[in-house]
C-alpha cells in the first residue's frame, strides 16, 4: 500500500472562533501503480488529503503511513514522501512563478542540485511529455501562454522532479472541452509510460470514470464508500442526494428509473446505455406507463 | 507557514451576534478614538488599573474568549520584550530629574525612573492594541467603513473627497486576505517543488522569500487591472455629480446612547485618577 490513511483528523485554525473541521476519521488506501480517484462535494476534504498527501500538513489525530512507515513519526524523514510525491495544484496556472517556460520547469531540478547537462534533459523530457516541443516554449515567456499550456507547463514541472505519484487537484476545472479531453488523454499516457501511481480529485466523476481503477467517495471529511467505477455508478441515487456531477450515461439511466425501475445506472457508455434501455424496454412493467418524462 | 492566512486572526471580524457586533458602527468608531487618546493621556499606573475593569466589562459584553483574544498578543510579546530591555538601557532623563541608579556601564544605564516609564509605554501599546483589536473583532469591514465615511462626510464640504478614500480603503482592506491567499498557493508550489521554508537559519529563510515576491507584484497588478475594468463596467465614478447611495441605513439606539454614556464616563473616572494619583 502506498498511501494509507487511518481515521485521519484535521481541523483548520484550530483554537478560534474560526475553527473548521475538514476531515472527521477519513480513513483510506491508495495502492502504488493504480489511478486513484477523490471525489466529491465540496467542503469534502479533497483539498485537505492533497495537502497530506504531499506532506504539508500532518495528521492530527489520526495516522498517515507512506509505504508502510508512519509520516508522524520522529524517524520518518519528510524529504522522503516530498520528493516522490508531485502535486498538481488546483488551477495549476498559479503554480507558475518563473518568467520563462525553461526556468519555471527546471525549478524543482535546480533545487534539487542535479548538474546543468542532466537538468536540461530533464527539462526536455517532461516538455515532451506534455506535448510542448522543447526548442519552441523553454524561452517563451510563462505570462504570455494560453490556459491549456500553463497547465502543461506546471504539469512539465512536476514532471521534472521524477515522482514516483502525481496528485492532480481538480485539473481540468476552467477548461475548454477540448482541452480537458487533452489533459485527460495526458494522465491516460503518464500513468503508461512512466507506471506512476496517479491521485484524481474532482468533484465531479465525469473525468474519472473512464479513467480510474478505484474511486473513493468523500463527503464532510469522511470516506462514503469506494470501489471500482461500475460499482459506484451502481449506487448513482446515492451520488446523487451527495450533490456529486455524473456522467450524462448514468444520469440518462437515473432518470429513466421512474418509468424503468429495473433499469441499471452502471452504464460506462452510450452503446451500454442503448442496451440497458432496449433490455428494459421489453419488460412489462415499461409497457404500462408510456410517459416519459424528460431527465 | 502552510496555513499563513488561517493563522493570522488580528483584525478578522467574529459575528457571533454579541450586542458589540450589534451596534451602530459610528458609535463604536468614536468611543473607540474616545479611549485610544484616552490611554495617550493616561499616566499612572492606578488609573490604568482602572481602565483595565472597563475593559474587562467590554471583553465581557464581546462574548469572545480571552484565551482567544490574549493569544493574538503573543506573537508581539517577544518583540515588546525586546523593544522594553531597549528603552529601559537608552533612558535619558529629562534635564532636572532626579534619578536612581541601579547599574551603570559606559552609555548604558538602570535606572527606577527608567524601568517605570518604559513600563508605561509598553503598557500603553498593549491597551492600544487590545482596544484597535477589540474594534475590529466586534466590527465588520463593510461597517467600519460605513461608519467612517458617515464620520468623516463633514471633510467633503471642504472639497476633500471622502467617498474615494474610503473607497481605497475598502479595496486595500480587501486586498490583503486575498495576496495572503496568493502568497500560501506560492509557498505551496514552491514547497511541491523543492524549496524548503521551514529549513535554515534566519537569513537562509528569508533568501527563501525573495522569489515569492516578483509573482505576487505580477499577480497583484493582474488583480488591480480586472478589479479597475470591472468598477468602470459598472459605472464607478467619472461622472460629475456622481455620488452611491447607500441600501443600509444606520440607526442611532438606545443601546447606542448607553455604551457612549458609558465610555465617556470609562474616561472620565480614570482621567480625574492620572491627575490625582500619587503613582
Amino acid at each position: 500500500m502506498l498511501f494509507e490513511l487511518k481515521n485521519v483528523y484535521h481541523t483548520y485554525m484550530r483554537g478560534t472562533p474560526f475553527a473548521t473541521e475538514a476531515l472527521r476519521g477519513l480513513s483510506l488506501t491508495i495502492p502504488a501503480g493504480q489511478t486513484v480517484a477523490l471525489v466529491g462535494p465540496t467542503k469534502a476534504g479533497k483539498s485537505t488529503v492533497v495537502d497530506l498527501l504531499a506532506g504539508l500538513i500532518k495528521p492530527a489525530p489520526g495516522t498517515l503511513f507512506y509505504e508502510g512507515a508512519d509520516v508522524a513519526a520522529s524517524s520518518f524523514d519528510s524529504e522522503r514522501i516530498r520528493s516522490t510525491v508531485g502535486i498538481v495544484f488546483q488551477s495549476p496556472e498559479a503554480q507558475i512563478f518563473e518568467e520563462t517556460v525553461g526556468k519555471d520547469v527546471s525549478f524543482g531540478p535546480r533545487r534539487k542540485g542535479v548538474s546543468l547537462a542532466e537538468s536540461r534533459r530533464l527539462v526536455q523530457e517532461a516538455l515532451e511529455t506534455v506535448g510542448l516541443p522543447y526548442e519552441d516554449f523553454r524561452s517563451r515567456y510563462t505570462y504570455a501562454l494560453s490556459g491549456g499550456e500553463k497547465r502543461r507547463v506546471a504539469i512539465a514541472g512536476v514532471l521534472a522532479l521524477q515522482p514516483k505519484v502525481i496528485v492532480f487537484d481538480e485539473p481540468t476545472a476552467g477548461l475548454d472541452p477540448r482541452g480537458r479531453r487533452e489533459l485527460l488523454d495526458l494522465i491516460v499516457t503518464l500513468k503508461k509510460r512512466h507506471n506512476l501511481t496517479i491521485v484524481y480529485v474532482s468533484a465531479s466523476l465525469d473525468d474519472v470514470i473512464g479513467l480510474a481503477d478505484i474511486i473513493h467517495i468523500l463527503d464532510r471529511g469522511r470516506l462514503v464508500f469506494s470501489g471500482a467505477p461500475r460499482e459506484i455508478l451502481a449506487r448513482a441515487d446515492e451520488l446523487a442526494a451527495l450533490d456529486i456531477e455524473m456522467p450524462e450515461t448514468a444520469r440518462i439511466a437515473l432518470a429513466l428509473r421512474e418509468v424503468m425501475p429495473e433499469i441499471r445506472t452502471d452504464v460506462l457508455n452510450l452503446t451500454e446505455l442503448e442496451e440497458e434501455i432496449v433490455k428494459n424496454a421489453s419488460a412489462p412493467s415499461a409497457q404500462e406507463n408510456r410517459e416519459i418524462k424528460a431527465p | 507557514m502552510i496555513e499563513l492566512s488561517r493563522n493570522i486572526t488580528f483584525g478578522q471580524y467574529i459575528n457571533n451576534g454579541s450586542a458589540l457586533s450589534r451596534m451602530d458602527p459610528r458609535t463604536k468608531l468614536i468611543c473607540a478614538v474616545l479611549l485610544i487618546a484616552l490611554t495617550f493621556f493616561l499616566n499612572s499606573f492606578i488609573a490604568f488599573a482602572v481602565f483595565l475593569i472597563f475593559c474587562a466589562i467590554l471583553q465581557w459584553a464581546s462574548h469572545i474568549s480571552t484565551a482567544y483574544v490574549l493569544g493574538s498578543f503573543k506573537p508581539f510579546i517577544g518583540f515588546l520584550i525586546f523593544i522594553y530591555i531597549i528603552e529601559v538601557l537608552f533612558y535619558y532623563a529629562p534635564p532636572g530629574q532626579h534619578q536612581t541608579v541601579y547599574w551603570h556601564w559606559a552609555f548604558l544605564t538602570i535606572s527606577r525612573e527608567g524601568i517605570l516609564v518604559s513600563a508605561m509605554t509598553m503598557i500603553r501599546v498593549l491597551f492600544l492594541y487590545y482596544l484597535v483589536s477589540m474594534l475590529m473583532f466586534t466590527t465588520s469591514l463593510v461597517d467600519i467603513t460605513d461608519g467612517m465615511e458617515v464620520l468623516l462626510s463633514p471633510l467633503q464640504k471642504i472639497g476633500i473627497p471622502i467617498n474615494a478614500f474610503i473607497m481605497v480603503l475598502v479595496i486595500a482592506m480587501k486586498f490583503v486576505p486575498i495576496f495572503v491567499a496568493e502568497v500560501e498557493r506560492l509557498i505551496k508550489a514552491q514547497t511541491a517543488r523543492g524549496v524548503r521554508f521551514d529549513q535554515g537559519n534566519m537569513f537562509q529563510r528569508i533568501r527563501k522569500l525573495a522569489p515569492l515576491l516578483i509573482p505576487l507584484f505580477v499577480s497583484g497588478f493582474q488583480r488591480a487591472g480586472v478589479l479597475s475594468t470591472a468598477m468602470e463596467a459598472r459605472c464607478f465614478g467619472g461622472r460629475p455629480g456622481w455620488r452611491r447611495s447607500k441600501r443600509r441605513v444606520l440607526r442611532f439606539t438606545r443601546f447606542d446612547a448607553l455604551v457612549l454614556a458609558f465610555t465617556i464616563a470609562a474616561c472620565v473616572i480614570p482621567g480625574v485618577v492620572t491627575i490625582f494619583a500619587p503613582f
